[in-house]
């Protein structure tokens, strides 16, 4: 083990030059960052979906207190302070309501059994319609 | 593009032969994995590049940019994709692999394949989704996608880098040691990759 994972260093470090592993380093910090950066850009509104179709938008900046009928029983959504939550009462595993306050672009909590799903959206289209890598 | 390097004769027609030996593997590579199942949209491994940087550190930038280009045209004429949003994302984040390629190459740093490997990659990357964000959705918040995607052109990059150095020395020893010229490009004779251990190469002229 401790010869195998040293024979894969010693090939790793073999064929790189030293500006090859700085660089790695580099642009890994680099990328990081801008991760750190861009995660945590903040909504705008709230996009409530129900069996699959969009039912509601809304606010992400104003307190509000939905109850929607979901299949299992009724589901609640609940806007406060520039974040969102769903939660179920009758679901097996609570999926949607372990997922906690939600409040950054893209981020989505659901619960799919009970058919519903919120999405936060900053009004803007947020899902690729392209892959980035192309066919 | 202005040829910086010149060989005699024979090694001309052989670096011809070789452009179009890796562009044909480097055509079929990328048919094949436009068959992968999805591994996610952003874990495409790229292997088609590796034959690119094969010809980049064998030959010159022109023999890259021939492999590369012939890689994309057959490819998406076979695929049906040629001239599509598919097609120019996949021209643009090539060529921004190349221009990568050729900044890492003539930068004073002694970059190895791996290093090179890896800034291409991410200057496909980063390519595709610029050009995704505002040529085909037309909007910047597909940008903030960016660094997600990073991640794995991240990873792809440095593996590849590693699995042209390997290719590279398998090639440099199946040519025999008398054949002089082999493999002393322009790339070689500028940066001595054999002492960085990234490229043994018995034939080639050091400078």
């Amino acid at each position: 083990m401790t010869t195998s994972s040293g024979t894969l260093l010693a090939f790793l470090i073999s064929r790189s030059t030293v500006a090859d592993r700085l660089w790695i380093v580099f642009s890994a910090m680099i990328i990081l960052a801008s991760l750190w950066f861009t995660g945590s850009e903040p909504g705008e509104e709230v996009v409530i979906f129900r069996n699959a179709q969009r039912i509601e938008a809304l606010p992400l900046d104003q307190p509000a207190k939905r109850s929607l009928p979901g299949r299992l029983g009724p589901v609640e959504i609940e806007i406060r302070d520039g974040a969102a939550r769903l939660r179920e009462f009758e679901s097996a595993r609570m999926i949607g309501t372990r997922t906690g306050w939600i409040s950054a672009t893209g981020e989505i909590a659901a619960c799919v059994p009970c058919g519903i799903m919120i999405r936060i959206s900053g009004g803007a289209p947020s899902t690729p319609t392209y892959d980035a890598v192309a066919r | 593009m202005p040829r910086h390097t010149h060989y005699p004769p024979r090694q001309e027609r052989r670096r011809a032969l070789w452009i179009t030996y890796l562009a044909a593997a480097a055509t079929v590579t990328h048919l094949f994995e436009s068959t992968l199942p999805g591994l996610g949209p952003w874990f495409k491994p790229g292997l088609a590049n590796v034959f690119a940087l094969i010809a980049l550190l064998q030959w010159d930038l022109g023999a890259a940019v021939g492999v590369t280009l012939i890689r994309i045209t057959i490819g998406s004429l076979t695929l049906g994709t040629f001239l599509t949003p598919t097609f120019l994302l996949s021209l643009s984040g090539s060529l921004a692999a190349l221009s990568a390629m050729a900044f890492m190459v003539r930068v004073p740093i002694r970059f190895g394949v791996v290093g090179i490997s890896l800034a291409a990659s991410l200057a496909h990357m980063s390519a595709q989704v610029v050009v995704a964000a505002y040529v085909i959705v037309g909007h910047p918040a597909l940008l903030s996608i960016l660094p997600l995607f990073l991640i794995g052109a991240w990873i792809t990059g440095i593996g590849n880098g590693y699995l042209s150095a390997l290719v590279l020395e398998r090639l440099t020893w199946y040519h025999s040691p008398e054949d002089e010229s082999f493999g002393s490009s322009h790339y070689s004779n500028h940066t001595p990759l054999s002492k960085a251990g990234t490229c043994r190469n018995p034939g080639a002229r050091q400078p």
